[in-house]
């Protein structure tokens, strides 16, 4: 055995068993930081292939910002509303540990009988390295061959910004029916600014909308699945 | 080919040796036993009246899917930057269509006022 | 080191993108009109009409197009006739919803420059993978249509069920795609290729076919899209999603994301892994028998009318994958793929058309239960004459679009020795006849519950009009298009 294979097996353990960590641990924070580990790790096991690019992005985007969101979203949520993540009919659950432990059996006969050489594909580490690296081989073809896809990606991410927007802002923005007006924001979104505000159009500040509201899923009041059975 | 990826095992290694020289360090040379009030969060110096952990409102969530969105957009100059120079003014077009495209959310997003506390 | 990167683009690559390019156009336009302008009827009348002439003209443009069969871009997309056929069915559905949506969308106070723009997103995306040739090209066409679908399936983001529906959408179908992207990956490992035609023809090369690395593969890619195109048993988000999104957003999701899931499915499993027609037939199969069951079965059960469509749709799913069960070779002069693809053509009209009536019926101060279509005969008789008719199209009462279509399909399944599945389709639709003309002699036996409450709606009116007159018209003329349909998929 090899170092390369040595630090494979090393790599590839630490990222299955962080990514159970995800599963199993029951504090949502420790799941995330969980997955920030097995994401390091996946972004090794890309090193170890000659993938550099995607291990910086797998680093960048997913650990860097991904998971940034992850805890960020969780840290918007109230502990308390998350309780029922983990109160799944058992019978559902068997069911996921059921279909869950068939997909693994499934792959790991395929692994274990198959053969696993499959086609060379058109892009063999020769040619990455006459390339002169693979960032640069894969600039060289995302920006030719895969033109169409680049930029319908960049649609994707239109749209996504789009959604965010709509889902994100209350309904008073959407419309446009704010009335635009000096506000002194004190940096709090739900601070002083909007009683003043508030007051300023003659509304009773306990009447005043709250920013939050909107858009904001309250998972705590009614079970997920209420609108279920109609 | 792994050989390569000496320094940033050094790296690694020097940063974990380094915190665990904090850590450790810390752990003895530090004070011992501590008060209940040195474990509060610190508020200024006034106590607290409510748990800090209430819901925050959904717009914090928004402005974090937008940084996602632009760092994403980021991530694709990376290999465009290498082979700028082979792809010539087309690549320069190519990218130029794609921050365009981009370009359309953010002036949409900003419209909407996505971008400010009001 | 500085040679250049040689990009073997012409004008004439561009020119399979007209279609998509007026569609994004749309979107475009839309998004940005919307956003400047304030709202205002004559702002909403704009944006309408510049949907419907956008739709309009990438349906001509299609058109317009076929009959040259012309790979672009480096092989990521073609304007096959296929394309033209699945383009002209997604982007008349498109059209049909802004008809119904029109008036809806600003009665309920949502924005409409934002869902027309999620619209065309959702229809480009669809039409990217109607056109696509590539995996990769796939991948990103799918995305792009149901990430748009989620938002609009939440566009009633005030109601509980809108977010928890879309909610559970926008889960199930990540989940999916992962599903689907890891068997693309498996097919890439297997055929070291990402086109198509490339990896049918490495594919036809191979001695052993039953190699378990294929196997995986094509099964992962089955389960991806089956669960885009609400097959049993990945339906499940189907109902709830269907249920809790608006109305005139259930009309579009119910057959454009249904037909970019086809779209894909014929790309994919005909085209790309038709050298495995052995391996993939048998689970479609079984995928149709559990999805026709199920859809037929469960709307029995339901009273509301929105949900029973939910199901009905799940049924009508079923029904399109036998006609691709009976698939044997590409170019074989078989009827499996022209029936699909005619089927998709029929379902988007009538099934937008019994949608319509239902938004129509909210518009006017209705719910959605049987009971709201109690005498809807008396008191509002030309919209309870068009559900009548599009419930009974459904169903596959002749001459209507709607039993050519089964017609079209147990043909091919007879053809291709599934005599049994054919039986299963004659007796499902049997079963689903009492479901739908419930709703039918609701309207014409049941006492009236008081009028409908009165709200414009002319264009709305002209929209359901169209799209009766299309199920007669087109059932009329069901032999040509299938004509059509079958010779453009030879030019495959």
């Amino acid at each position: 055995m090899d170092w390369a294979t040595i630090i494979f097996y090393l790599l590839a353990a630490v990222a299955v068993l962080t990514a159970a960590g995800v599963v199993f641990a029951r504090n949502p924070v420790h799941s995330a930081f969980a997955l920030v580990i097995s994401f390091l790790n996946v972004a090794g096991i890309y090193v170890l292939l000659g993938a550099e690019f995607l291990a910086a992005v797998q680093v960048i985007v997913y650990t860097g910002a991904i998971l940034v969101l992850f805890l960020f979203v969780i840290m918007l949520v109230r502990p308390e509303d998350l309780r029922e993540l983990n109160t799944a009919p058992r019978v559902q659950t068997a069911l996921a540990w059921l279909l869950g432990l068939a997909l693994f059996a499934e792959l790991g006969l395929v692994i274990a009988t198959g053969v696993l050489t499959g086609a060379r594909g058109p892009y063999p580490p020769e040619e990455v390295a006459a390339a002169g690296g693979n960032t640069q081989l894969i600039g060289r073809i995302l920006y030719s061959e895969f033109l169409l896809p680049f930029e319908v990606a960049s649609l994707v991410l239109l749209v996504a910004v789009v959604a965010a927007v709509i889902l994100g802002l209350p309904d008073r923005f959407l419309t446009g029916e704010r009335a635009r007006g000096l506000s002194l924001s004190l940096g709090h979104p739900t601070g002083a600014d909007r009683v003043l505000e508030a007051e300023r159009r003659g509304v009773p500040a306990v009447d005043a909308p709250d920013l939050g509201e909107p858009g904001t899923i309250d998972t705590g009041r009614a079970p997920v699945g209420a609108g279920r059975g109609r | 080919m792994l050989s390569s990826y000496v320094p940033v095992l050094v790296l690694f290694l020097l940063a974990a040796g380094l915190a665990a020289l904090i850590l450790g360090l810390a752990q003895i040379m530090g004070p011992r036993g501590l008060n209940a009030g040195a474990e509060d969060p610190y508020e200024s110096g006034i106590v607290p009246t409510e748990p800090a952990r209430k819901r925050f409102p959904v717009r914090f969530a928004l402005v974090a899917m937008l940084f996602l969105v632009f760092d994403i957009e980021a991530v694709f100059f990376y290999p465009w930057a290498v082979v700028f120079k082979r792809l010539g003014v087309f690549g320069l077009v190519e990218m130029f269509l794609f921050i365009g495209i981009l370009l359309v959310g953010y002036i949409y997003a900003y419209k909407k006022g996505a971008l400010n506390w009001e | 080191m500085d040679n250049p990167v040689a990009v073997a683009l012409t004008l004439e690559d561009f020119k399979i993108l007209i279609p998509h390019a007026i569609v994004l156009a749309v979107a475009l336009l839309t998004l940005g009109y919307g956003a400047i302008a304030a709202p205002s009827p004559g702002r909403n009348a704009a944006l309408t009409v510049i949907s419907v002439f956008g739709y309009l003209g990438a349906i001509v443009a299609a058109l317009l197009l076929t009959g040259q069969p012309r790979t672009a871009f480096s092989g990521m997309g073609a304007l096959d006739d296929m394309a033209v056929f699945l383009i002209v069915v997604i982007a008349a559905s498109a059209l049909l919803t802004v008809f119904i949506s029109a008036q809806t969308i600003p009665a309920w106070d949502m924005p409409l420059g934002e869902y027309y723009s999620l619209l065309a997103f959702s229809t480009l995306g669809g039409m990217l993978v109607a056109s696509a040739v590539d995996l990769v090209m796939i991948f990103v066409g799918i995305e792009l249509s149901s990430l748009s679908v989620f938002v609009l399936a939440a566009f009633a983001k005030r109601r509980r069920e809108s977010i928890e529906g879309a909610l559970k959408y926008f889960l199930l179908s990540s989940f999916a795609t992962a599903i689907l992207i890891y068997g693309m990956a498996w097919t890439y490992g297997v055929t070291g290729a990402t086109n198509l035609n490339d990896i049918s023809l490495r594919l036809a090369t191979y001695q052993d076919r039953t190699a378990p690395t294929l196997l995986l593969a094509a099964l992962l890619l089955i389960v991806g899209l089956g669960f885009k195109a609400a097959a049993v048993p990945f339906h499940m988000w189907t109902p709830d999603a269907y249920q809790g999104a608006p109305t005139p957003v259930t009309a579009f999701m119910s057959v454009a994301p249904k037909v970019t899931a086809f779209a894909a499915i014929l790309r994919v499993l005909v085209q790309g892994l038709g050298p495995l027609r052995e391996q993939w037939v048998p689970l479609v199969i079984v995928l149709s028998v559990l999805t026709m069951a199920l859809g037929n079965l469960v709307a029995i059960a339901q009273r509301d009318v929105k949900r029973m469509l939910a199901y009905s749709s799940i049924a009508h799913t079923g029904y399109m994958l036998v006609g691709l069960a009976a698939f044997r070779q590409i170019g074989g002069g078989d009827e499996s793929i022209p029936s699909v693809l005619f089927y998709n053509f029929a379902y988007a009209f009538m099934n937008i058309g019994a949608f319509g009536v239902l938004a129509w019926l909210q518009l006017h101060g209705k719910g959605t239960t049987i009971d709201d279509f109690n005498g809807l005969a008396v008191t509002a008789w030309p919209q309870a004459a068009a559900m009548a008719f599009f419930l009974f199209s459904l169903t596959g009462v002749p001459p209507l679009l709607g039993f050519y279509a089964k017609y079209f399909i147990i043909l091919a399944a007879i053809e291709a020795g599934y005599t049994w599945l054919a039986v299963v389709v004659v007796l499902l639709s049997a079963v689903s006849a009492y479901y739908y003309l419930r709703v039918v002699a609701a309207m014409y036996f049941g006492d009236p519950a008081g009028a409908p409450t009165p709200a414009r709606t002319r264009f709305f009116g002209v929209g359901l009009g169209a799209m009766v007159l299309s199920v007669a018209l087109f059932g009329i003329l069901s032999g040509p298009v299938l004509d059509l349909a079958r010779q453009w998929y030879l030019a495959l």
